[in-house]
């Protein structure tokens, strides 16, 4: 009995700090396992040891704390991942899911950005006005009043088709030149193409009132109306991604959360020891936010590449029908940009899938 | 160290599992509580470390009122728990070395520090050659002795054990009661709910005997009268 006393007589000031202060770093517990004997070779040993850890959690406690703690993270992530690829099947189906999922909007988006390019390049759209001159109006004529229109200051630049080269075109494009040589004369009209500085509707307009009030025009005409409908159909494009990526988004939450639900009752056994242990409910979600993460992960991966892959399924067919309309497009591919976008949604989403789905289950799992 | 003031714990379905129960266990101090199953030794157990809440009266741990503890203050007074299980909680989806490992996980030790401890650890329930194999290999009794480890392997404040030998041949019961002892020495406040009465008699420390929810003697067992 006294032997005991003492031992309490002693241990009583350590086993104090260790206790009241409630430990929360482990190296302060270390203390009262020096008194203890037996095993008795392996006391001294560790006794070093733990004094060791001791010192060096005194001179540089909070590197320690994120060392540990940078140290826990990989090990979650790395469990979290081979937990995935423990059950291929199960997990293919899941990243399937996301990869679909997600490639949808990126699909979407990427259609949307090449039309884009297309609606920009000046080549192909930029606002032109077309002055059909008037039958009289010589091929002299014609180049002076090219050449007063170059100078005016709203007008970037001016070219001059005359009656025989706009023959030849129409008969290289159209394949109705036999039709035209019928003909006793060459019907077209000379035509001087206009393209404005500014190509905005107002100064467009004004332009073309302008233009029509000189001598020797019979018609101006302002092909932009394409160009409009063009704009409107992308700004209806941009709203229905917006839809459908919100759409999308609630079904990566969805089907995230779902597998990580099912995750979390298959692991409720874990989940109560783990809490009988003391660890915390950021400690017990902790594997889950991790398995969100690489489920979200994979899915953006597989996403880019069907993105990809849709690119070069379509690429082919864009460029021909680019070239029928005269143009040099070609569709750009789905740059990194996308790609990372895809994998950063996917990560975000698969994290905020799986916290939102375990959060109040693992709550529940009270031991 | 522990302190109960007339708690009582009623449960849902109208049975009675603790009585006004008033307790104090000394800082250091090793006890044991024995009575008949069903007389709420669990019970008494399962509100120290709260998992269960008492209905009336209240409960101090480590100076500590359990009634005001936060939500997320209870994993941070599990950790200065040590609890041997009844059904010994183990994890069969990993090994043996892993399941002794939880709770150092848990407090954030470093990887280096888990392996010492966990070896440690294990050689002293004897099962340091035994520390790959799955829990689910492993007999009754290595499997209470897994437990064990893992309840003090981290060097808790508080040890409670719930039939720590009730699976063991004597020998090995007496061996795992020594280790307790050791543990007592060292400084550990110590709860032991045990039917093993012989064990306990040699043992030498303060009884504590339930009946029906309720503390009918305090004190050490000196002949065979004082255990009913």
């Amino acid at each position: 009995m006294s032997r005991r006393d003492d031992n309490r007589g002693s241990d009583k000031p350590p086993r104090k700090a260790a206790v009241t202060t409630w430990r929360k770093t482990p190296p302060s517990q270390s203390v009262p396992e020096s008194k203890k004997k037996p095993p008795q070779k392996k006391t001294p040993g560790r006794k070093t040891a733990s004094r060791g850890k001791a010192q060096k959690g005194h001179t540089s406690s909070a590197l320690g704390h994120w060392k540990i703690l940078i140290a826990l993270h990989r090990k979650v992530a790395r469990d979290a991942l081979s937990r995935i690829l423990e059950t291929p099947l199960a997990s293919l189906v899941t990243v399937l899911v996301l990869g679909v999922a997600m490639s949808l909007p990126a699909a979407l988006s990427m259609t949307l950005d090449n039309l884009r390019d297309v609606a920009g390049s000046s080549q192909v759209t930029s606002v032109r006005v077309s002055l059909y001159l008037a039958s009289r109006i010589t091929d002299d004529q014609a180049s002076r009043m090219r050449e007063d229109l170059a100078s005016d200051q709203a007008i970037k630049r001016v070219i001059y088709i005359s009656p025989s080269q706009g023959l030849a075109e129409f008969e290289k494009y159209s394949g109705l030149g036999e039709a035209l040589r019928l003909l006793d004369n060459n019907p077209l009209p000379g035509v001087l193409e206009v393209e404005p500085k500014d190509s905005s509707p107002l100064a467009v307009s004004n332009l073309k009132n302008r233009l029509i009030r000189m001598g020797g025009v019979d018609e101006v005409r302002v092909d932009s109306d394409w160009l409009k409908r063009l704009n409107a159909m992308l700004t209806l494009g941009d709203r229905i991604l917006t839809g459908v990526s919100i759409l999308i988004f609630l079904a990566v939450l969805l089907a995230v959360g779902n597998t990580i639900r099912l995750l979390v009752v298959n692991r409720k056994d874990e989940i109560r020891v783990v809490k009988l242990v003391g660890g915390s409910d950021g400690f017990v979600i902790l594997p889950f936010l991790y398995s969100g993460f690489w489920y979200g992960l994979l899915g953006g991966l597989l996403a880019s590449v069907m993105a990809s892959a849709l690119w070069f399924a379509v690429s082919g067919p864009a460029q021909e029908l680019a070239s029928l309309y005269q143009s040099s497009f070609r569709p750009s591919f789905p740059g990194l940009e996308i790609c990372l976008t895809l994998m950063l949604t996917g990560m975000v989403m698969g994290v905020l899938g799986a916290f939102l789905s375990s959060w109040r289950q693992l709550r529940h799992i009270d031991p | 160290m522990i302190v109960f003031d007339s708690v009582s714990k009623r449960f849902p379905n109208g049975h009675i599992g603790l009585d006004n129960i008033n307790l104090h266990l000394e800082r250091g101090e090793m006890a044991f509580l024995t009575g008949h199953s069903g007389a709420g030794k669990s019970t008494l157990l399962k509100l120290i470390m709260l998992m269960e809440r008492p209905s009336s009266g209240h409960i101090q741990v480590g100076g500590h009122r359990l009634a005001r503890l936060r939500r997320a203050q209870i994993p941070a007074l599990r950790r200065n728990i040590g609890v041997v299980f009844q059904d010994h909680q183990l994890l069969f989806d990993r090994s043996v070395f892993d399941n002794v490992a939880i709770p150092l996980l848990v407090a954030g030790f470093d990887e280096d520090d888990v392996g010492k401890r966990v070896r440690a650890s294990l050689d002293m329930v004897g099962l340091l050659d035994k520390e790959k194999l799955n829990p689910l290999s492993l007999s009754g009794g290595e499997r209470q002795r897994v437990g064990i480890a893992r309840a003090v392997v981290n060097r808790p404040a508080v040890l409670l054990a719930d039939e720590p030998t009730g699976n063991l041949d004597p020998d090995l019961s007496a061996d795992i009661m020594q280790r307790f002892h050791n543990f007592h020495q060292a400084g550990m406040t110590i709860l032991i709910a045990t039917h093993d009465l012989d064990l306990v008699r040699r043992m030498g420390h303060r009884v504590i005997t339930l009946e029906k929810g309720r503390l009918i003697s305090e004190g050490q067992l000196v002949s065979e009268g004082d255990a009913v």
